[in-house]
């Protein structure tokens, strides 16, 4: 039995009136929702009321929910849409480009761990993102989901997400090259 | 750094693990969701049945209230308005004139479409759209 069986099957359950059903699709997709909202929102307590916030609202429309994409991608589009929501509602967290120090490089020496600098580094360059391009890196490189999916979840065409994703990869390269430089300097 | 180690980069980061607890304080807010709330979508439309009957019910009685000269029937102003711009209720005397028997029989089949609406809400999860 394939996901999209087992999904549906729950969500009959759900619509059947048994809502324990649903415990087990939130046991399912928790950890990849929390990881989207996180990506965006960068707050725990926060992540973690608007991932929340995304199963209830998933709950009460799943009456609504057609069957015609994924249960999963449906549920990434909820989460995508109320994480964007959150951002544009709040004042932007202004991360200045200069601030990024490349403070992480100079551990290597110490703990030998170099992937482990460079990935902290990445943490702090993703920071100054917006929003939209923080989630497309986390839906294509982190979650691994495909490009038609990603298309569905945020509603941008197959050719757009690959040029977004070619500039955001661009971008990042300057960013990490800028935070090195500055850091050898 | 190279576009394909940045790749490499972004594939091995770690995506952040939903905090314990959080399963079970989502199933506690759903439980005290009703029952039908995945398929509110009928309750919705059952309330907007109320809100359109309410309407109803205010034009009519305006109606009703227009045409026997109960409304504004101590204000010049309103007087005037109903000569001057004519009488837009007598185009629904027919309605008007009869409140007792008119609202009654649409409050009365507004309310069995309601019942209706419960029986299939109830027995079915079916989306039916009496509207």
């Amino acid at each position: 039995m394939n996901t999209k069986e087992t999904d549906h099957q729950l969500i009959q359950q759900v619509l059947d009136g048994r809502k324990a059903a649903f415990g087990l699709l939130v046991e399912k997709y928790q950890h990849s929702i929390y990881a989207l909202v996180h990506r965006i929102v960068r707050d725990e307590t926060e992540a973690r009321d608007v991932a929340q916030s995304v199963f209830i609202k998933a709950y009460e429309k799943l009456g609504s929910f057609n069957h015609k994409s994924l249960f999963s991608t449906w549920l990434h589009s909820i989460a995508y849409n109320a994480a964007i929501s959150v951002c544009r509602r709040k004042k932007p967290d202004l991360v200045r480009l200069d601030v990024l120090s490349g403070q992480y490089l100079g551990a290597e020496e110490d703990e030998a761990n170099e992937k482990e600098a460079l990935l902290r580094l990445l943490e702090e360059v993703l920071t100054v993102l917006p929003p939209e391009e923080n989630i497309l890196i986390h839906l294509f490189y982190t979650s691994g989901h495909s490009m038609a999916e990603i298309s569905e979840i945020t509603g941008l065409t197959v050719t757009n997400i690959k040029v977004k994703l070619f500039r955001i990869r661009k971008k990042l390269l300057a960013l990490m090259e800028n935070a090195s430089v500055k850091h050898l300097n | 750094m190279d576009e394909h180690q940045l790749e490499e980069l972004l594939k091995s980061m770690k995506p952040a693990r939903a905090p314990q607890g959080m399963k079970e304080s989502i199933m506690e807010q759903i439980g005290r969701l009703p029952l039908n709330a995945p398929t509110a979508k009928r309750g919705l439309l059952a309330e907007s049945f109320l809100l359109w009957m309410s309407l109803l019910a205010i034009l009519l009685f305006c109606g009703w209230a227009w045409q026997t000269g109960l409304l504004g029937a101590e204000m010049p102003w309103i007087q005037y308005l109903r000569q001057s711009m004519g009488n837009i209720f007598t185009q629904f005397s027919g309605m008007a004139g009869r409140p007792s028997v008119y609202g009654i029989s649409i409050f009365l089949s507004l309310g069995l479409l309601l019942l209706l609406d419960r029986i299939i809400k109830f027995k079915t999860h079916t989306r039916f759209n009496l509207l």
